[in-house]
């Protein structure tokens, strides 16, 4: 099979025709992938941070290409698909493709990096949506609980029962694969310092934390498997919220630990 | 799934401060000119378009008189029940009329990883209350938009011009036999969470009266530039809205299936 490419524009001015290149489908024996861009506009060029908030949006989405026809049903408005190009035999595909981009570098040289919604912002949003936004925290500070004990590691969120505290990490997809990497790393790590903490400190014991990880949702189920089963050894929960079942269950265990305890230990 | 459903972070305006009763103008514009299509869309049917004052908008051309009724109805019970739609007015071109719509900018369309980062999640519910009641059978991801902010992203309704509430005749016909519209595709739409709002809604528009739904039916049947179906258009609408309970009830459970 000759590969071939498909530019992938950025629409950011609606009716004016104006096109940004942020990327392009190819087509090889491999199958099809969409290849990003290196060199993304600024976000002054696609109407501020709002638009740059669109375009990483569809960036994400163009990650789940497996036609070389159409884009993705979850692509709207704001792309345009160019015409098929042939490319060269001998040449590696992504590397190919990527150097088409070359050109913009001298221009989008200290691109301000785009600033995305954190993790815990984004799992709090989960929570929020079965208003439990009162009984739900971001960013633990395990000072506050454990004043004597030295603990380097934060949480994401948390929340606070009787005799129970829930430190929950989320894990977001909608992210390039190497940030998702990173993001599950840095949950195991966490968790792994209250693991150990957990059993040597008799403070902590006393007020055991429960450690959970909750995966948002992602097209790539496997992935989300992969990634899942290298945070599971380090969490005691791991629940999938695209699973109506575990979606439910982490709604109920917080419910359940929350219930008996107004807005949580320390008066938050 | 009480408490999330019984719960509403916005409570649903009250007829008083939407002032329901006195019927609401979609303008009439003259001198809008055409630009470039809407990306993905259907080309010949979907363009930008801008009119004299500067204001950018969606141009659908030559919609039917039945999807002309059904987007003004659509949009007027929309701001009635307080879902976010964008501003709507009609271009007239001699005898041929337009439907436009605001354009929402930026903004994209749904996708499972927006379902718990809307901000206004509880208008969700309420357009598919909206969608059953009205029987809008293609409520699928590019019908609905998503502007980004700080706290999230915003839902905005687009796109009723499916409803059949546009052939009040039919609609009126078919209560027995097909009472509800094809169930919402919305993949990761997580039913729990817009139940309780999807309730309310139905509670709400269960009170309209004769009169009100008179005021609506004018109003469309005016921008839609149709004359003669104002009293049909009326009566389907309280028709429908007097079962909206049992309608949504039945369409959560249709969605809930689905999921």
């Amino acid at each position: 099979m000759n590969p071939q490419y498909r530019l992938v524009h950025f629409a950011p001015t609606p009716g004016l025709g104006a096109r940004v290149p942020i990327g392009a489908l190819t087509l090889d024996d491999a199958g099809v992938a969409f290849v990003r861009s290196p060199h993304l506009p600024r976000a002054e060029c696609v109407g501020g941070r709002p638009g740059d908030r669109v375009l990483h949006l569809v960036l994400d989405r163009l990650e789940a290409a497996r036609s070389f026809d159409e884009l993705p049903k979850t692509v709207g408005h704001s792309v345009v698909l160019g015409e098929p190009k042939p490319m060269p035999c001998e040449v590696t595909t992504e590397a190919w493709v990527r150097g088409l981009f070359a050109p913009l570098v001298a221009q989008t040289a200290e691109a301000p990096r785009f600033k995305e919604r954190s993790r815990a912002d984004m799992g709090y949003s989960f929570f929020a949506a079965y208003h439990l936004e009162k009984h739900v925290r971001k960013r633990f500070d395990p000072s506050e609980f454990w004043p004597d004990v030295q603990l380097p590691s934060s949480a994401s969120l948390y929340a606070v029962g009787e005799n129970e505290l829930l430190l929950m990490e989320p894990i977001v997809f909608s992210r390039p694969h190497r940030q998702v990497e990173e993001a599950a790393a840095d949950v195991s790590k966490r968790f792994s310092v209250y693991r150990v903490a957990r059993d040597i400190e008799h403070v902590i014991q006393a007020f055991t934390p429960k450690l959970i990880a909750f995966a948002l949702h992602s097209v790539d189920r496997d992935t989300k498997a992969e990634v899942l089963s290298r945070v599971t050894p380090y969490a005691d929960l791991v629940y999938d919220v695209d699973r109506p079942g575990d979606r439910m269950d982490l709604v109920e265990i917080v419910r359940r630990t929350v219930a008996d305890h107004g807005t949580g230990l320390l008066g938050h | 799934m009480g408490d999330a459903e019984d719960e509403l972070a916005t409570p649903l305006p009250t007829p008083e401060q939407l002032g329901l009763g006195l019927a609401y103008e979609i303008k009439a514009l003259r001198g809008v000119v055409d630009l470039e299509p809407v990306p993905n869309r259907r080309p010949e049917r979907v363009v930008y378009a801008r009119s004299p004052d500067g204001a950018l908008w969606v141009r659908k051309m030559d919609m039917p008189p039945a999807e002309r009724i059904a987007e003004a109805l659509g949009y007027l019970v929309c701001r009635c029940v307080g879902v976010p739609i964008p501003d709507a007015a009609v271009a007239v071109d001699g005898e041929r009329v337009h439907w436009l719509s605001k354009v929402v900018h930026p903004s994209e369309v749904w996708g499972p990883e927006l379902m718990y980062q809307i901000y206004n999640l509880d208008d969700l519910g309420r357009l598919l209350a909206i969608d059953a009641v009205l029987h809008v059978p293609d409520r699928h991801g590019d019908n609905v938009l998503f502007e980004p902010s700080d706290e999230g992203w915003h839902l905005w309704a687009i796109d009723f011009d499916c409803a059949r509430i546009g052939d009040p005749g039919w609609l009126l016909g078919s209560m027995e036999h097909e009472p509800l519209p094809l169930a919402a595709e919305l993949p990761g739409l997580d039913v729990d969470v817009i139940a309780g709002p999807m309730r309310q809604c139905a509670d709400y528009l269960a009170a309209l009266n004769l009169s009100d739904a008179r005021d609506l039916a004018g109003a469309a049947c005016a921008a839609a530039r149709v004359t003669g179906l104002k009293e049909r258009l009326a009566e389907a609408l309280v028709t429908r809205c007097s079962i909206a309970p049992s309608l949504v009830s039945e369409y959560t459970q249709l969605l809930r299936t689905q999921a």
